[in-house]
């Protein structure tokens, strides 16, 4: 974490290049009447034609509740002349989509600025404004990730007898004044640009200066309150409490669900299943639907919701079960966004489904019809969740995925002739990200449309697949076995007077020299790949080869391993690359450079010449 | 013009059609208790059927056309659950009409504990979408759906656009079992059709409807009309297809709609009962001579005169020769206007504005620059074409949807111009508009033009590599590229120093020191990207294994299929060269080289050749696509060549130590 002083001296040396920028990105929030404005103020300076093919077009995103009022939009040429100003009609509305969206009450208002000399800057400014809102302001000093911002102000203008909780983690310098019965908040930021992110590192925005502003005290949707955790807490469980309105119908169908099993997890398992074949995810939000949830009727009705609903709707099940569970809200993503605990506040975009089971813990996932029961994923492994309880809301962790839950192991049965063609059966028995994946694919009855993806699940090369079949595990319903037989030329190289044999290499992402690291290593989940490959090779006297030397490399960051020997006729290569999950501060990367840098080195000398 | 209003009798009174007996309410148990589909056993989910059917209703303002469909869906799987979505697209002009969705009925069939239970849509839970400023949609997700389910979704869709009768797909994402379509035509418009894909139908009738409609005012004395109104029936057509495989629009990339089964309407004649018969459009010139006059094709050019003069004024071009005088007003034009990147023939906002504003549809940009040339004496003209990505032209009758974009053709010296495109210099046309004929607008006969283009690019890499020490190589690499390559490369890579960088750590060198780039600017020079770097070597025990051009040649086939029943459209014929000299330091000696090849026919040129001269080995090598379409009888060959080339090209030169001293 960056304190003042480091964050300073960090923006004063980055060097002003000569590319687009934001110049001017001002934001006013004004509280009054119960009402919100905000109103930005922008200017952006356009360099080169390349520029404002991607700069140029202006997309303001406004719900359905909000009024946008657009004050002023114009052209100005290089030297200050104001040139051209844009009318109504210039102004395109259409529906917001949302990427895993069905329908969002959502619009975009956009407009283009292009001219024919550079450089010359884009002016805009406007105001939305909103009779409800949780939020008075999330601000951040810049207005696009990739573009350097010169001039940034956040003003905030609230009625004085309002209490209003302010995060500034960065501690920005803050001006405030009173002036009758308002008082005005004013921070200012010159010469802010995001860095890149950087390979396995942390998230540019997550290290960026923020300022937080809500209002203690609310009404949205209920009564409720940021004053803590726990009046958070208390907020969304007035929300959901009386969303529990199943019908008579299913209540029948928990009944006979409780009378047919016989333990309090086989009831739960039971009831799962029960929503995973009859219910889909559909995700529409419209007014607060954003933040409340529909009732189990909804979803009994439709057979379909979002994660709000299907988790209000399971738990309503396990209600009329007689069994306990809680709704639990989460930061959900392959990658992890740590919640800021010191911030209450609402950093969640996902909701599960806590349920204790004497010491146990199950967490369902109510939005997936292809994973299985008990089985926490990539989505939401190794983070902590907030659970919803009356007056007790709280963090629990979920956890993590352990390397043997994300182990592929994969076994290569090569029979090749001496010019490296022939054919190859391939074995893969996979768990977490890439069982996730063959989940997937396993769902789609259709062939046309699966079998372009089977390629991706086999790291060779020059091959065409003849068939292949996915299975369950008998003995792990958390894993999935594929099975393919394949057609391979070139698996062996000729060069000049040798004949090669190189097994695919473990590769990382690029790294940036240790010297111009700047954050810290982040592994969200671990990774244990362990590839097994047997080659039976005509015509070659495996007796008079050199096989590279076995070895461990063992770190605090993971453990690679191979092992070259021959049985018989067949040549046999174990390698197995493990890497942890973990957070390491930069003054480990060092030796995590190091450490990739010799697998790598390992990987190129161990070829194999037959002849 | 009055007329009684009418109360309308239903069409079908005729004899139950299959898709009547279809469409009723019924739906059987037998379909519900189903595992999968007969016909296609490994489909996620079956359309069972989808009938379309257009009519001409009476209303106070003229007639409308009436659309009604109803569609059933078999679902098999979860996965075809998930597409258990629908949207209605309807049109909005702006000036006050617009489409209707009337009515949206929408039945989900399920089997729980073996009766048959059904679940309605919720009419709030339709949702209003706004695509653009002009288009709208219905929005639903049908409810109650899973493995086993059937849908129904039926709608009704009023237009008073009837220059547009509704055209119908008979294909979908999922496969169909059967797709029909009926037209009830009123005697006022006649309509020609054009179906794609569709060598013939399964059912095509025309039968006269029994239901006497009127028309006017009718005054009936004994049996014969007195008014000036007349008595007519509407003319029914028919058109379906029985299973019909799913449409997976993946597989033709180039031109994803050029293979859907569909049929389209064009109006080719309104006969008037008062004035007689007006043609619409039913051959080339008439299509040409109605461009001509339209206001947002002919006359927008004769519309810029004005700015045309502005423009002109800013540029000098005193003195200088007519193919001179083209060069600096596209080149200029090019620069100053932004393409919006919608494809149109038809102009749209008034030239003051496109001008204003720097951005235009391709119409809108393509006209204006007729009408500069034309202000500045050249003698350019329009011409209409379809581009790759929107299909072929495909039979002889003139029908407006086969086009979605226009040129200029300047007849001396024959000459094609697309002003959308500033990366390519004036007198090339991007590949997205080679694409077969075009037809050259003007007051005379209309012509053909063939679109094509036979000047060869080239891409080049040059590669100097030299041995620091035993396991690493400086390297130093130069890509020149020309025309459509140039062209090509400049929109991959932005001239963006990120995404150079990437690519050239991705083929092979893995340390870049130093970029730079030149030309990016200038669609007349060819575009040069320059690389320092280093990368590590391959060895073999002392051996230094080198690659003389790295990973830049190709070193998968993309033609994996065996055969091929359409030909493979390079769209230009192009040539790479690779030139590279690998420096022997001291204490080393050259332990193999390849051996050269060459071969060369009028589909290709593949040669490569190693020089060992001092202590240089230059390696050079060519490989020259002469043709820019392979038919499919030369597929076979074509592969086998390409699989030579990237053999040939990607062999090591192999550089063994004598001396154990450094270097």
């Amino acid at each position: 974490m960056y304190n003042f002083y480091n964050w300073l001296i960090i923006l004063i040396c980055y060097p002003f290049i000569s590319y687009s920028q934001v110049t001017e990105y001002h934001t006013t929030v004004e509280v009054k009447n119960n009402k919100v404005e905000t109103t930005c103020e922008i200017k952006i300076k356009i360099n080169n034609r390349k520029e404002s093919e991607k700069y140029s077009k202006i997309e303001i995103l406004h719900s359905d509740q909000m009024e946008l009022k657009i004050h002023d939009a114009y052209l100005i040429e290089g030297y200050g002349e104001k040139v051209r100003k844009l009318k109504k009609k210039d102004f395109l509305e259409k529906s917001a989509k949302f990427s895993g969206s069905f329908f969002m009450d959502y619009k975009v208002t956009s407009f283009d600025i292009k001219h024919s000399t550079y450089p010359y800057y884009i002016y805009y400014k406007y105001t939305i404004t909103e009779a409800s809102t949780l939020n008075y302001a999330s601000w951040r000093p810049y207005l696009f990730h990739e573009l350097p911002t010169f001039n940034a102000t956040l003003k905030v203008i609230v009625p004085a007898e309002e209490t209003v909780k302010i995060y500034n983690d960065h501690n920005i310098p803050v001006e405030k004044s009173v002036n009758k019965g308002e008082i005005t908040y004013l921070w200012k930021v010159k010469n802010f640009e995001l860095p890149e992110k950087e390979s396995y590192g942390e998230s540019p925005t997550e290290l960026s200066a923020e300022i937080t502003v809500l209002p203690e005290n609310f009404e949205y949707i209920k009564h409720g309150s940021f004053e803590s955790w726990k009046s958070i807490g208390n907020w969304q469980y007035n929300i959901i409490k009386d969303r529990n309105d199943l019908p008579e119908s299913d209540k029948e169908i928990v009944r006979e669900i409780c009378q047919n099993s016989n333990s309090k997890k086989e009831i739960i398992s039971k009831l799962y299943n029960y929503l995973q074949k009859n219910t889909r995810y559909i995700n529409i939000s419209i007014d607060k639907g954003g933040l409340d949830p529909y009732p189990a009727s909804y979803v009994s009705k439709n057979k379909y919701g979002d994660c709000k609903a299907l988790t209000i709707y399971m738990k309503s099940l396990l209600e009329e079960a007689g069994i306990e569970s809680y709704y639990t809200l989460v930061n959900a993503g392959k990658e992890i966004h740590p919640i800021n605990r010191s911030i209450p506040s609402l950093q969640f975009n996902h909701v599960i489904l806590t349920v204790p089971v004497q010491s146990d813990t199950i967490w369902l996932e109510n939005t997936t019809n292809i994973l299985p029961f008990d089985y926490n994923g990539s989505f939401t492994q190794n983070r902590y969740g907030f659970l919803i309880d009356k007056d007790q809301s709280k963090f629990i962790r979920i956890p993590k995925l352990a390397g043997e839950d994300n182990k592929v192991i994969t076994t290569y049965n090569f029979e090749l002739n001496q010019n490296g063609e022939g054919k190859v059966s391939i074995h893969k028995t996979a768990k977490g990200i890439e069982f996730e994946e063959m989940a997937y694919l396993n769902s789609i009855l259709d062939r046309t449309i699966t079998d372009e993806y089977i390629s991706d699940f086999i790291h060779l090369r020059n091959f065409v697949v003849n068939n292949w079949i996915i299975e369950k595990n008998s003995e792990d319903n958390h894993s999935l076995i594929l099975s393919a037989d394949l057609s391979i030329k070139k698996a062996l190289r000729r060069i000049g007077p040798y004949l090669i044999l190189e097994v695919p290499h473990y590769t990382f992402k690029k790294l940036d020299k240790p010297s111009e690291r700047k954050t810290k290593l982040k592994f969200d989940f671990p990774t244990w790949e362990v590839d097994q490959y047997t080659y039976s090779i005509t015509n070659i006297d495996l007796s008079k080869i050199q096989l590279p030397e076995n070895k461990v490399l063992s770190s605090k960051f993971g453990v690679y391993e191979q092992n070259f020997r021959i049985d018989g006729k067949k040549l046999i290569i174990y390698k197995s690359l493990n890497v942890y999950s973990g957070v390491y501060d930069k003054k480990s990367y060092q030796d995590f450079y190091e450490f990739t840098d010799q697998i790598k080195e390992i990987q190129n000398q161990s070829i194999i010449k037959l002849k | 013009m009055k007329h009684l209003p009418i109360i309308f009798l239903t069409l079908f009174t005729i004899n139950i059609s299959i898709g009547q007996e279809l469409a009723s309410n019924n739906v059987p148990i037998d379909i519900l208790k189903q595992k999968k589909d007969s016909v296609f056993p490994e489909s996620d989910a079956v359309i069972l059927f989808d009938i379309g059917n257009s009519k001409f209703i009476d209303t106070d303002d003229g007639y409308n056309i009436q659309f009604t469909r109803s569609k059933r869906v078999k679902v098999y799987t979860k996965a075809g659950a998930e597409n258990a979505e629908f949207s209605i697209d309807y049109y909005v002009d702006g000036y006050g009409k617009t489409e209707y969705v009337k009515k949206i009925e929408v039945i989900s069939y399920n089997l729980e504990n073996g009766n048959k239970t059904f679940t309605l849509l919720d009419k709030n839970s339709i949702y209003d979408e706004k695509i653009n400023e002009r288009w709208r949609a219905k929005k639903f997700a049908i409810p109650n759906v899973k493995a086993g389910t059937v849908y129904d979704i039926k709608y009704v869709l009023e237009t008073p656009f009837h220059f547009n009768l509704p055209d119908w797909t008979f294909q979908s994402f999922y496969p169909t079992r059967y797709s029909e379509y009926t037209v009830a035509m009123i005697p006022f418009y006649e309509y020609i059709f054009d179906s794609q894909q569709i060598s013939e139908f399964d059912i095509k009738e025309k039968k006269i409807d029994d239901v006497e409609r009127q028309f006017g005012n009718i005054i009936d004395v004994y049996g014969v009309n007195r008014g000036s109104g007349s008595i007519f029936n509407d003319v029914i057509f028919k058109f379906g297809l029985k299973n019909v495989p799913a449409y997976n629009p993946d597989k033709y990339i180039s031109s994803p709609t050029d293979y859907i089964k569909k049929i389209d309407f064009q109006l080719s004649k309104f006969h008037s009962p008062y004035t007689g018969t007006k043609e619409i459009i039913t051959t080339w010139p008439a299509l040409s001579k109605d461009l001509s006059n339209h206001d947002d094709f002919g006359k927008y050019i004769k519309k810029a005169k004005k700015e045309s003069k502005d423009i002109l004024a800013k540029l000098d071009l005193k003195g200088k020769s007519d193919s001179e005088k083209t060069k600096i007003i596209v080149d200029f034009f090019k620069k100053f206007m932004h393409w919006n990147k919608f494809y149109s023939f038809y102009a749209s906002e008034k030239p003051k504005e496109v001008i204003d504003n720097r951005t235009g549809n391709s119409a809108e940009i393509n006209l204006l620059l007729t009408a500069l040339l034309i202000e500045a004496g050249i003698n350019a003209k329009p011409v209409i074409i379809s581009t790759r990505n929107h299909g072929k032209i495909k039979s002889n009758y003139p029908f407006k949807h086969y086009f979605n974009h226009v040129l200029i053709f300047i007849e001396n010296p024959g000459i094609l111009i697309d002003g959308i495109d500033p990366t390519l210099r004036y007198n090339l046309i991007p590949t997205n508009s080679i694409n077969g004929v075009g037809l050259i607008i003007n007051d005379e006969e209309p012509r053909w033009l063939t679109l094509s283009n036979n000047i060869p690019s080239i891409d080049k890499h040059i590669f100097i590599i030299e041995p620091i020490n035993a396991n690493r190589l400086d390297i130093q690499f130069v890509n020149v590229s020309s025309f459509y390559v140039a062209s090509q490369t400049k929109k991959t890579f932005d001239n963006n120093e990120d995404k150079i960088k990437e690519y050239a750590e991705k083929n092979g060198i893995t340390e870049i020191n130093t970029i730079r780039t030149k030309g990016y600017d200038n669609p007349d020079m060819p575009y040069s990207i320059i690389i320092k770097g280093e990368k590590e070597a391959s060895t073999i025990n002392n051996d230094l294994i080198i690659k003389p051009f790295l990973n830049f040649p190709l070193s998968e086939n993309p033609f994996k299929e065996e055969s091929r029943s359409y030909p493979v459209d390079f769209i230009y014929p192009f040539e790479q060269q690779y030139i590279s000299k690998i420096k022997v330091p001291e204490g080393y000696e050259v332990k193999f080289i390849p051996e050269p090849f060459e071969l060369s026919n009028n589909l290709i040129g593949i040669e490569i050749e190693y020089i060992q001269l001092a202590n240089i080995i230059s390696i050079n090598a060519n490989f020259n696509l002469k043709q820019n379409v392979y038919s499919p009888e030369d597929y076979p060959k074509l592969k086998r060549y390409f699989e030579i080339m990237i053999e040939r090209f990607n062999k090591e030169v192999i550089i063994s130590r004598t001396t154990v001293s450094e270097l």
